[in-house]
C-alpha cells in the first residue's frame, strides 16, 4: 500500500531486511504486466494526441480555442478538492474513533462503513435518488412533519454530486487513515498531558503532525478517484455537472474524435500528476519538520 | 468499483427496475413463425453478432437469433453491448471480433466519414419486395425504426401536454424536466427547441442552432437533469423525478405495460433507424450476409416488432401484426413526426456538439 511508503518518513526506522537476494524478481511478472497493459496503451494514447489525425499541436490548439474544455477540467478540479476536504472531515474523526473505541466496537463501526462498499456505485447512487427523490424519504417525512408545502428539488444538484461522492469514498479515506493512526504511540500523548499540555495543544502538536501521512494517503486516494467519476454526477447532477471523465468518453464513443480525446486525456493525465506530486512534496516537508 | 465499465452500468440500471415485464411473457406465444426459408440462406459454422444490449437485445434473442439458428443451421455467438469505437479499433488492428454488429444509421455515416470500416451489403441475397429505399443503404441495411418522443407524467397535469410547445410552456405545464444529455454517445437533439419556437417539421433542416439554443435558453432552468442512457430516461418518469421529458420510445412502452401515470405524445416525433452492418474484412463475410438478409423477412420483423416498441422496415411484416400491437409503434406514427437529415447530422456534429458543450456549462 502508498501508506506504507508514506509513512516511513514517520514510523520507527526499520532495519533493511532482505529474504534472499533475489527478492525483487518476485514483482517482475507484475512490473511486466503493467508495462504491457498499461504503460504500453497510455503510451500510445499518449502519441496519438500528437499524431492523429495529422502530426501536430492542432488538438491542443483546440483546447485553447474552445476554452470550455478547460473550464470542465477546471470544475472537476474543484469537484476533486470539495469532496476531499469534506470527506477528510467527515471520514477523520471515524477513524480516530475506530482507534480509542474497544476492539469489538471498532470492528463494527468498521463494518457499518464497509457494508455499502460492497455494493456497486450504480446501486448506491440509485439508492440517493430514493432518499433524495421528489417523491423520496426526506421530502415525504418534511411533507408529513408539516415543514415544506410541497416536495423540494434536493437531487441534481452540484452538492447532491458531492454528497454522494463522499459517502462513496468514505471507506478509501478511512481505511488508510485508520492504518496510519494505529501506529501512533498512545503514551506520547498522555506523556504530553502530563507536562501540562491543554488536549488542544496535545492534539495540534503531538496527534495531528503524527496522523499526517496516514491523511495523505487517504487523500490522495480520494482526490484521484474523484477525476475518473462518470456515473454519478450523470444520474445525481444537473446541466453544469459534467465532468471531464464526462467529456472524455463522449470524444471516444460518441464524436469518434480520438486524437482530441487523447489530447484531454493527456491533459487532464499530466494535471493529475502536478497536483499528485504536490502533495507529496507538501507531505514530505510535514513529515520532516 | 469507481471506474465501473459502462456496459455493466447499464445492465445494473436496467436491472433497478426496467427489464421485460412479464407482460411480454403472454405475447411470445403470438409470435409469428418464420417459413421455410431460401437455401442461399442456409449455411454452417458460426456467426459473431455484436447488438446493443438492454431490452432490445433480449427482444433480438427470442425474435431473431432462435429462428436464425433453427432454419439457417448457423450458430450464433452474440455480444452484448457493442460501442462504434470498438468496431473502429478491430478494423484497424484487423483483429476483427464481431462479424456482424447493430448501428445507428447516423453513426454509421459518421463511422463511413473517418474511413472503410464497413462491408457493402449483398442485395443478391434479399428479396424483400416491401422493403423501401429509405432503408437500403449500401454499407448498411435498416431493420428497425425508433422514435424520440415526448414523456409526461399524466397525474401531473390536468390536460394533457401534446406538441413540444406545450413542453416549453412553463405556465401551462409547470415542472422539473428531463433532457437527452448530448454527451457520452447520447447525440445532441436540438429540433424540439426549433419545433416548439415555431418551425414547421418539413422546414426544419438545415437547422437554425443559434435559434434553437435561445429556445432552449427559455427553459434552462426548468429542466434539471439531462439523461445519459435509455434506461435513465424511463426511470426519472417511472420515478416521477420529472414531470416532463424526452425518450425513445421502446424505453417507454414497459412503464405504458406497467399502467404507470406515463404518456407519450408522437406529436414531433424524430424518427430513426437502427442498422445492421457487416465489419470490413471480417472471415465471416458469408455467414454476415446471410444474417443481414434473415434480418429482412417481414416475418423476422413482425416477430421483433411483437417484443419491443420499435417500428419495422419491411412493410410486410404489417401483414403479421394484431391492429393493437400495430398502434403502439412508430411504424402507426410516421405521419405525426418527421425523419432526421442524418446527412446534415453528421456534417454539422462537431460543430453542434461543440456548442451544446458551451451552452450546456452556461
Amino acid at each position: 500500500m502508498m501508506d506504507v511508503a508514506l509513512a516511513g518518513g514517520t514510523a520507527q526506522p526499520v532495519p533493511s531486511q532482505r529474504l534472499f537476494s533475489g527478492a525483487g524478481l518476485l514483482a517482475l511478472p507484475l512490473i511486466v504486466l503493467l508495462a504491457v497493459v498499461y504503460v504500453c496503451p497510455v503510451g500510445v494514447m499518449l502519441a496519438d494526441s500528437f499524431t492523429d489525425p495529422q502530426p501536430g499541436l492542432q488538438q491542443y490548439q483546440r483546447m485553447i480555442e474552445h476554452p470550455v474544455y478547460l473550464q470542465v477540467l477546471a470544475r472537476t478540479f474543484r469537484l476533486a478538492v470539495v469532496v476531499t476536504a469534506a470527506t477528510a472531515i467527515c471520514g477523520f474523526p471515524v477513524a480516530y474513533y475506530c482507534t480509542i473505541a474497544r476492539p469489538a466496537v471498532a470492528r463494527i463501526a468498521l463494518g457499518l462503513l464497509f457494508v455499502p462498499f460492497w455494493a456497486s456505485t450504480v446501486v448506491r447512487t440509485y439508492a440517493l435518488m430514493v432518499i433524495l427523490g421528489r417523491t423520496g424519504i426526506l421530502n415525504g417525512a418534511l411533507l408529513w412533519a408539516g415543514l415544506i408545502s410541497r416536495p423540494t428539488q434536493f437531487l441534481f444538484h452540484t452538492a447532491t454530486v458531492q454528497l454522494a461522492m463522499v459517502q462513496i469514498l468514505l471507506p478509501f479515506f478511512v481505511l488508510p487513515v485508520y492504518a496510519g493512526l494505529r501506529t501512533i504511540d498512545l503514551s506520547l500523548l498522555s506523556a504530553a498531558e502530563g507536562l501540562g499540555a491543554p488536549p488542544w495543544q496535545v492534539f495540534r502538536r503531538i496527534y495531528l503532525p503524527l496522523s499526517l501521512p496516514g491523511l495523505f494517503t487517504g487523500a490522495l486516494i480520494v482526490f484521484v478517484f474523484c477525476f475518473g467519476f462518470f456515473i454519478t454526477p450523470t444520474l445525481l447532477g444537473g446541466r453544469r455537472d459534467v465532468t471531464i471523465a464526462m467529456v472524455i468518453m463522449a470524444q471516444f464513443e460518441g464524436q469518434l474524435d480520438w486524437g482530441f480525446g487523447a489530447a484531454l486525456s493527456t491533459v487532464l493525465l499530466a494535471c493529475t500528476l502536478v497536483a499528485v506530486l504536490m502533495m507529496l512534496r507538501v507531505a514530505k516537508q510535514d513529515s520532516n519538520r | 468499483m469507481i471506474h465501473i465499465h459502462r456496459r455493466r452500468f447499464m445492465a445494473e440500471a436496467m436491472a433497478a427496475g426496467l427489464t421485460l415485464g412479464e407482460a411480454r411473457g403472454q405475447t411470445l406465444n403470438l409470435l409469428p413463425d418464420v417459413p421455410t426459408i431460401p437455401n442461399r440462406l442456409k449455411g454452417s459454422g458460426q456467426l459473431r453478432v455484436a447488438n446493443s444490449g438492454g431490452a432490445l437485445a433480449e427482444a433480438e434473442r427470442k425474435a431473431v437469433y432462435e429462428p436464425f439458428q433453427n432454419l439457417t443451421g448457423i450458430e450464433i455467438i452474440e455480444t452484448e453491448g457493442f460501442a462504434i469505437p470498438k468496431i473502429k479499433a478491430q478494423v484497424e488492428t484487423r483483429n476483427i471480433e464481431w462479424d456482424t454488429a447493430t448501428l445507428g444509421y447516423g453513426n454509421s455515416l459518421v463511422l463511413l466519414q473517418d474511413g472503410d470500416y464497413l462491408e457493402p451489403i449483398d442485395y443478391s441475397l434479399i428479396d424483400a419486395p416491401g422493403l423501401q429505399d429509405q432503408y437500403r443503404h449500401k454499407y448498411s441495411v435498416s431493420y428497425v425504426t425508433v422514435a424520440t418522443v415526448m414523456t409526461y407524467r399524466t397525474d401531473a397535469f390536468a390536460t394533457a401536454p401534446v406538441t413540444w410547445a406545450d413542453y416549453w410552456d412553463l405556465k401551462r405545464f409547470p415542472g422539473p424536466r428531463n433532457y437527452m444529455s448530448g454527451s457520452q454517445g447520447i447525440g445532441v437533439d436540438l429540433w424540439p427547441a426549433l419545433l416548439a419556437d415555431g418551425v414547421p417539421m418539413d422546414k426544419l433542416y438545415p437547422l437554425d442552432v443559434k435559434r434553437a439554443f435561445r429556445a432552449l435558453d427559455r427553459i434552462k432552468d426548468s429542466i434539471v437533469t439531462y439523461w445519459a442512457t435509455g434506461a435513465q430516461s424511463a426511470e426519472l418518469m417511472a420515478d416521477n423525478q420529472t414531470v416532463l421529458g424526452t425518450a425513445w420510445n421502446g424505453r417507454i412502452g414497459p412503464l405504458l405495460q406497467r399502467k404507470l401515470p406515463v404518456g407519450v405524445s408522437w406529436h414531433g416525433a424524430n424518427f430513426v433507424y437502427d442498422d445492421h452492418i457487416v465489419l470490413r474484412g471480417t472471415p465471416n463475410i458469408a455467414n454476415a450476409m446471410k444474417f443481414v438478409a434473415f434480418c429482412c423477412i417481414p416475418e423476422v420483423q413482425a416477430r421483433l416488432a411483437m417484443l419491443i416498441d420499435y417500428g419495422f422496415t419491411n412493410m410486410d411484416a404489417a401483414h403479421f401484426l394484431p391492429p393493437e400491437r400495430l398502434r403502439m409503434l412508430p411504424s402507426a406514427h410516421l405521419a405525426e413526426g418527421f425523419f432526421a437529415d442524418q446527412i446534415w447530422e453528421r456534417d454539422n456534429r462537431k460543430r453542434v456538439t461543440q456548442a451544446w458543450a458551451e451552452w450546456i456549462l452556461s
